[in-house]
């Protein structure tokens, strides 16, 4: 009776410091007090099933995160009895995903149309029937486990995925660049032509070596602005080689060390596939 | 730059950012107001070791429960953290609201460890607060402490205005009242003009990450602004001491409350202590408090759940207070007393209710020897059927040897199955007799065949050298014991094919205060290392691995557990010299101690390895846990003849101890 969910969530604010590993756990503690029960893996040490899309790196806000985890329903007796009416009156709620599957691409269509920027995280009632009963709303159940979550980490949709979170090869980041001493004259144009050239060189640094990489082609729609403060908005590629922010930055190291902040703040705002489509 | 985003900045600079930034779960946030009043609950270790406590999670809901009360955590930071707040100029904050500690009333630190005692002088000195009780003046928060180290208060009767003794949570409600009736009664007029101003300035600084010049700012503020001229500060500072003063005698009338500045020490010519002089009325000795009825005590069943991992990562539940054991050497086992239990059915609602508020996948049960809980079958079955089909596991640290059952073992460790943990302490009957540990060499046997037919393959077994009495025999006798266990092993293991992992692990034993061996010296560390020699050599087979702490830390803990109130210098002196994180050996140095000894011209060895004479006035008689000295006494005489005096359950040992549930 289990069946795969997805979770698009929100990790700002103080939620920023918790880490990969943290997180999954501290999923999994909101998920059960929350009242899903979660599928545990057979053995020894049983563990739920979950998996994070591009672990973000500590420090890093994001509106576009998504986990998929394996769930076997509602615990009954974990949901509050007033509440219990809202996902469908006690006893396993596993028609509870598997309604949803049927609304899932729908879902999923409707997002395409939608380029950048924050989803809401607004979606309609999954209107599934439990036992030709009250039917529960997705929104309650988000709200649900909202409730239970440390500050900063929002579920913004909870969904049956359809693709596969590896098919994610874009993301869309957004970040202030702070400078010490003030920023540089014309930040946003000196910036703008560094990162517009045919080829920037960078060394990246893997397990075994550190080599040479051009970024160049795994950036696309570069913006700056240094109106209040010096921002950076872009898309870079993340699925072999994968450019962090760390990388981007590095572009800014010898001749270009005048544009280089001492310190740098950024949010994920969107991912894409293959062909710069919103991922859900 | 943005206070907060200076903070932000940092955090991305250090390890394990998590641990500094408040927001997990669970955590209380109360609304400011202008008659509260605010307490920085301080636990003088890292974060990950302090959310483990029960002792912390239990004040900090109790105190938090307080209408008119607002409470928040406060850890020490990682020497990384540290370096970064002290360049930074960010003063220590807590972490609900990112307040500055030294903008909060009350500064309360939990001392459960005499190592954690120069990161309580650190922490202080972090939050620019000035670590000496004499040096701090009007407006300078008031510093408490509680915890088990209280039972000893002296070495640091020179930082702390108020210890509490015993359990807290009735204690400190008196004490918050004695506070609100003596300093902040009448408010704006009792508390100086700088106070007030942090008080209004705290209102625009709700929720932000503490601002570095907050305090200053608003000193400044204060002494220029509403209240000029020196005559008219000197005049508030005089008041606010006056008040503080007029606090501190009315707190000393609270049951369990010990305020040092209240006693006067006199010394013999040899360096012991000559007498112990109370005035303004002070008790001596101040008797600890307890909680009589622990169904009816609070328990944080919806307690804070960390978004970053602990060292105990589970909810836990508190089975009894006390233990009727009597081992001589433990601490907690006389200071304890007596024996208090919750009630099995409480026990199964509190694990059910806390596990659905924390989503945990293990629930601990806690006590200092959970197999002597007489219902355990019935609380293990109770809160397994809940827990299994949640994939929950239940652990049972603290078990005896003398009444492990398989079946409970079975039972707890359905869902998960985990290591096996005895402690003999000693290698001898005689010894285990001296000692009065009460489990014999045949028991440890028959509850290890039964394990390893059951399945297990690996056993741990911790043992103390240093024991009073204790003969190169006894020494050898702990590897006689490993080798006896792993030739049960050979005979009952179910499966042999992955081999037996054995482990012998030793440590320094330290006498400590209010056990019948508060007289007794503790054992070089030469000599030390000699007997885990004899250990070593008598254990040579590669079935069990054999470790041992270093007698290092054994050496300053003794020292400072039965220090006097002089040994309050050294401390300073030590993290003066750099001590900070002392519990952690990766930063204790042990020749960073020693010259702190030298410089305050007094010796470690006088106090850790000094034999005491009976008559001998002990610094930490000033404090009464219930027990009669001349119960311990006679549990020493007994001790010297190798006589055990049993289970308090089964026989009244006369302690003394039941008394205080009058």
């Amino acid at each position: 009776m289990d069946s795969l969910v997805r979770l698009q969530f929100s990790k700002v604010g103080k939620a920023r410091f918790i880490s990969h590993l943290d997180l999954m756990s501290t999923m999994r503690r909101a998920l059960l007090r929350a009242g899903v029960s979660l599928k545990y893996s057979e053995g020894f040490n049983p563990h739920p099933y979950m998996s994070v899309a591009l672990p973000l790196p500590i420090g890093c806000a994001s509106v576009c995160e998504f986990m998929d985890v394996r769930v076997g329903g509602v615990d009954a007796l974990a949901v509050g009895g007033g509440e219990r009416g809202a996902f469908g009156g006690g006893g396993e709620v596993g028609g509870f995903v598997h309604d949803a599957s049927a609304d899932g691409g729908g879902e999923t269509g409707a997002f395409d149309g939608g380029v950048g920027g924050v989803v809401s995280g607004e979606i309609g009632d999954f209107g599934g029937e439990i036992d030709g009963e009250v039917g529960f709303s997705c929104d309650a159940f988000v709200e649900k486990i909202n409730a239970q979550l440390p500050e900063g980490i929002k579920i913004l949709d909870i969904y049956t995925p359809m693709r596969k979170l590896k098919e994610i090869s874009w993301v869309e980041i957004f970040g202030i660049l702070y400078y010490d001493k003030g920023a540089p004259a014309d930040a946003a144009a000196k910036l703008a032509a560094r990162y517009s050239e045919r080829s920037i060189i960078i060394s990246k640094k893997t397990k075994r070596s550190v080599s040479d990489l051009d970024i160049a082609p795994f950036i696309r729609d570069i913006e700056f602005d240094d109106a209040d403060e010096v921002t950076i908005k872009a898309k870079v590629f993340v699925h072999d080689p994968t450019v962090s922010t760390d990388n981007l930055l590095a572009a800014l190291s010898g001749g270009f060390a005048e544009l280089a902040p001492d310190y740098a703040s950024f949010t994920r705002l969107e991912v894409f596939d293959a062909g710069m489509r919103p991922f859900r | 730059m943005e206070p907060h985003v200076s903070l932000e900045r940092i955090l991305n600079n250090v390890q394990k950012p998590a641990r500094y930034t408040g927001g997990e779960f669970g955590q209380i946030i109360k609304e400011k107001c202008v008659s509260e009043v605010s307490i920085a609950y301080c636990f003088p270790d890292m974060y990950e070791i302090g959310m483990s406590n029960l002792g912390l999670r239990i004040m900090y809901g109790a105190i938090n429960g307080i209408d008119g009360v607002r409470c928040e955590r406060v850890f020490a930071p990682w020497p990384d953290m540290e370096e970064q707040m002290r360049s930074h100029g960010l003063p220590l904050y807590a972490l609900e609201s990112g307040d500055p500690v030294s903008s909060f009333d009350i500064i309360a630190f939990s001392l459960g460890y005499e190592l954690s005692y120069t990161c309580v002088l650190n922490m202080l000195d972090l939050a620019g607060v000035c670590v000496r009780s004499a040096d701090r003046g009007p407006g300078s928060p008031l510093v408490i402490a509680g915890g088990v180290c209280c039972f000893n208060p002296e070495p640091l009767a020179d930082f702390v205005d108020l210890f509490v003794v015993g359990e807290g949570e009735d204690v400190i409600r008196e004490v918050i009242d004695a506070y609100v009736a003596t300093v902040a009664g009448g408010e704006a007029d009792a508390r100086t003009g700088e106070d007030a101003m942090v008080v209004s300035e705290d209102a625009m600084v709700v929720s932000e990450v503490c601002d570095a010049d907050t305090s200053a700012e608003a000193e400044e503020a204060g002494t220029s602004g509403a209240r000029t001229g020196e005559d008219a500060a000197a005049e508030a500072a005089e008041a606010a001491n006056a008040k503080k003063e007029a606090f501190l005698k009315t707190a000393a009338g609270i049951k369990g409350v010990y305020v040092p500045t209240l006693y006067d020490i006199e010394y013999n010519d040899d360096g012991t202590v000559a007498a112990i002089l109370p005035h303004d009325g002070a008790a001596l000795p101040v008797v600890k408090r307890i909680v009589r009825d622990l169904d009816e005590a609070f328990f944080p069943v919806n307690t804070i759940v960390p978004s970053t991992e602990l060292v105990h990562d589970r909810t836990v539940l508190e089975l009894f207070r006390g233990c009727a054991r009597g081992c001589r050497f433990c601490q907690a086992g006389f200071s304890g007393r007596p024996v208090r239990s919750r009630s099995c059915k409480k026990l199964i609602e509190q694990g059910i209710e806390s596990l659905s508020a924390s989503g945990y996948d293990e629930l601990g049960l806690l006590s200092l020897s959970s197999s002597d809980y007489a219902e355990l079958p019935e609380l293990c079955d109770g809160l397994l059927e809940w827990c299994r089909p949640r994939s929950i596991s239940l652990s049972l640290p603290s078990l005896r040897a003398d009444n492990f059952s398989m079946e409970l073992m079975e039972k707890v460790q359905s869902v998960r199955k985990s290591g096996l943990t005895f402690a003999p302490e000693a290698g001898t009957q005689r010894l285990r007799d001296a000692i009065n540990k009460n489990v014999t060499e045949e028991e440890l046997l028959e509850a290890c065949a039964v394990a390893f037919a059951g399945g297990w393959n690996s056993v741990k077994l911790y043992f103390m050298l240093g024991l009073p009495t204790e003969t190169d025999e006894d020494v050898v006798a702990i590897a006689g014991i490993a080798r006896a266990v792993l030739d049960t092993w050979k005979r009952h293991a179910r499966n042999k094919s992955r081999g037996a992992r054995i482990s012998v692990s030793t440590s320094c034993f330290v006498p400590k205060p209010h056990t019948p061996f508060q007289w007794e010296a503790q054992i070089g560390m030469d000599e030390y290392l000699r007997r885990v020699g004899l250990v070593r050599d008598a254990l040579r087979t590669k079935a069990i691995t054999y470790s041992w702490h270093s007698p290092e830390q054994g050496l300053i803990e003794a020292a400072l557990s039965r220090g006097d109130r002089r040994m309050g210098r050294v401390i300073e002196a030590a993290w003066r010299l750099g001590a900070r994180l002392d519990a952690w050996s990766e930063f204790f140095s042990v020749e960073r101690w020693l010259d702190a000894f030298k410089l305050c011209g007094l010796d470690a060895g006088f106090y850790a390895q000094r034999e005491r004479s009976c008559g001998e006035v002990l610094p930490w008689s000033v404090i009464d846990v219930g027990v009669r000295e001349s119960f311990l006494q006679s549990e020493r005489e007994l001790s010297r003849r190798a006589v055990a005096s049993g289970d308090c359950r089964e026989k009244c040992v006369g302690c003394g101890a039941c008394a205080l549930c009058k």
